[in-house]
């Protein structure tokens, strides 16, 4: 005989693991420090390429203007506003990502509290012991 | 207003029960949308023009996720760019990746925002995704919107400048890839736009926040006058030629689609908002609740009632009836006869009319009359009435219509028939009424057989 409890509740466990899995699955897989860690390098490495290939959009626009008074000066002058507006926009950057990664993995840790807490509550119910216990009594496990 | 609901009701239903078609055709739509309007405005390679490329790559980008839809779309307005001049191509790819790297490693969610904001440019309604947006998910959707705008923007001059471009062939590739970013950094209606989006996304998203009573209509509101303020601002500053007609209708129609999203995803019920104030061992709290419109769909279904089966009496067929009127969360919906219908209150003595009108006021009396209907059912020798008129009912403290005792009585009279009523009615709040009056002679004759008192309420 159907157990319908049980089939609802194994159900809504089945229901929160395909809408929250990929939420879980950063705190199931990673520490936060790995996490976090993880999406600085990913920050850090996509920032460096999208400022390289910005940077080089605006030395082609300026590439006539930056010809014309090409002296050691002028390339450190422009290396060094380069470096400075590199190293501002990747702090930024970095913290927002910071931010975010460790808000994500605490919001998976607690969707995966809630589910390691639905999958306790099923085991409690109709865990092997459980049956075991209804067996022995000679009930019904419905 | 109930009608509204009761559509979004009924697409609700039918978006339970067709939900993978349903997203496949919405993404269809949207990616056939794009594929057509990008085509329109720069469809430059003839290879990838037609109608089966369109549609071939409309459904691909259906079964993709959005992203994956995003990149595939992109790639295509690319090819067209590639076709018309390579700089431009190298401009917008390099756009392009910017924002998938630095936004999309976030929130990759939110990609069709991406693609409804420079569809939604061109169809000159851009104001109507700031006030979803605002409403709706977080505040970082601004992002994808303006980026959108800046799509919109960049390939509307590509569209102006492919004729001139035409013209300059033996130019230097260096020379017009320089013009050509300087000619698209100082357009400043793109910023004036990019500004003017961001601020309805804001405003719209500060006043919902708001504590107060309508404060997602006064969001939207707010939403559409700070980016009409914002866009006049930007044009009197940076001195924009602008159509104002175009804008006014375009705001109006952002009104009037935002009006319609409200009532679809955002519908609440502030006259039956409820207060109530606690405290733990470290708060005070000051809770407001307000409760979703909602309603059931009417169902509306007749019992055949046969005459003179059994001594006379009434004898239903064994179909059940469902009581066919809309309920609002909080009210309940029982049978009719002799338990209170929608009103709420246990015990109540609603039995069902189907009467037309409209009991709009405090203290009203909900539509029709239980017993007339009764009575109308219940001609010597009649068989099952039948009545279906939609009813108004609705307000606090309304009585509900019909009163099961006299429908009893009714109902008892001897070779009768009952009466069956269900209505589709709208519904307020507490004082609706709905059911049925049934076979009623029959149940009190059964319960008194039983030994029980009938007082023609509690055992219908």
């Amino acid at each position: 005989m159907l157990n319908e409890d049980k089939i609802r509740l194994m159900t809504k466990i089945t229901m929160f693991e395909g809408k929250e899995r990929r939420k879980i699955e950063c705190a199931n897989r990673y520490f936060l420090w790995d996490y976090t860690v993880r999406g600085l390098l990913r920050a850090f490495f996509g920032y460096t390429a999208c400022f390289a290939l910005l940077f080089g959009v605006w030395g082609l626009y300026n590439v006539e203007q930056i010809f014309n008074n090409f002296t050691l000066d002028t390339v450190f002058a422009i290396g060094g506003r380069a470096v400075w507006v590199y190293v501002v926009g990747l702090v930024c950057y970095l913290l927002i990502a910071l931010v975010v990664a460790i808000a994500r993995h605490q919001s998976a840790q607690r969707a995966l509290v809630q589910y390691l807490g639905k999958l306790k509550h099923l085991e409690k119910r109709y865990g092997p012991k459980e049956q075991a216990k209804t067996a022995g009594k000679g009930g019904r496990s419905a | 207003m109930m009608a509204f609901l009761l559509v979004k009701e009924r697409l609700r239903l039918f978006y339970s029960k067709f939900y993978l078609l349903v997203r496949f055709l919405a993404k269809f739509a949207l990616a056939f949308a794009c594929m057509y309007a990008l085509t329109h405005a720069v469809g430059y390679m003839q290879r990838i023009k037609g109608w089966p490329v369109i549609l071939g790559v409309s459904a691909v980008c259906a079964l993709l996720p959005y992203s994956g839809a995003a990149i595939l779309l992109g790639g295509v307005m690319l090819a067209h760019l590639q076709a018309v001049s390579l700089d431009v191509c190298a401009l917008m790819g390099v756009f392009l990746f910017a924002v998938a790297v630095l936004y999309y490693g976030f929130s990759p969610g939110d990609c069709y925002l991406l693609l409804l904001s420079p569809l939604l440019c061109a169809l000159k309604v851009p104001y109507l995704l700031p006030l979803i947006v605002g409403m709706g998910t977080n505040l970082a959707g601004i992002i994808p919107i303006a980026c959108g705008a800046v799509v919109y923007h960049m390939l509307v001059y590509v569209k102006a400048s492919a004729g001139v471009w035409a013209d300059m062939g033996d130019m230097d590739i260096l020379e017009r890839f320089v013009q050509t970013l300087g000619e698209m950094l100082s357009d400043r209606m793109m910023f004036v736009m990019v500004a003017v989006l961001a601020v309805g996304a804001l405003a719209t998203f500060l006043i919902k926040k708001l504590s107060v009573d309508y404060a997602w209509v006064l969001a939207l509101a707010g939403g559409l006058m700070a980016q009409l303020v914002a866009l006049f601002v930007g044009q009197l500053q940076f001195d924009i030629p602008m159509d104002i007609a175009q804008v006014a209708v375009g705001m109006l129609v952002c009104a009037l689609l935002a009006c319609v999203a409200w009532l679809f995803l955002f519908s609440v019920d502030y006259s039956r908002t409820e207060y109530t104030q606690f405290e733990d061992d470290g708060y005070y709290y000051y809770v407001k609740a307000v409760p979703k419109i909602a309603v059931s769909m009417p169902d509306v279904q007749v019992r055949r009632l046969n005459p003179g089966k059994s001594g006379g009496k009434a004898v239903a067929d064994a179909k059940p009836a469902k009581s066919g009127a809309p309920v609002m969360p909080g009210q309940q919906r029982k049978d009719a006869a002799g338990t209170s219908a929608g009103t709420g209150q246990p015990g109540g003595r609603a039995v069902r009319t189907g009467m037309s009108g409209a009991a709009g006021r405090p203290g009203g009396v909900a539509a029709g009359d239980g017993a007339q209907v009764a009575r109308q059912g219940l001609e010597p020798g009649g068989g099952a009435a039948r009545s279906v008129v939609p009813s108004a009912a609705g307000r606090p403290g309304g009585v509900a219509a019909g009163d099961g005792a006299q429908a009893a009585r009714q109902g008892r009279e001897p070779g009768r028939g009952a009466a069956q009523v269900g209505a589709p009615g709208k519904t307020g709040r507490s004082g609706q009424a709905s059911g049925k009056v049934t076979s009623i002679a029959d149940r009190q004759d059964r319960a008194q057989r039983r030994g029980g008192a009938s007082d023609g309420r509690g055992d219908l």
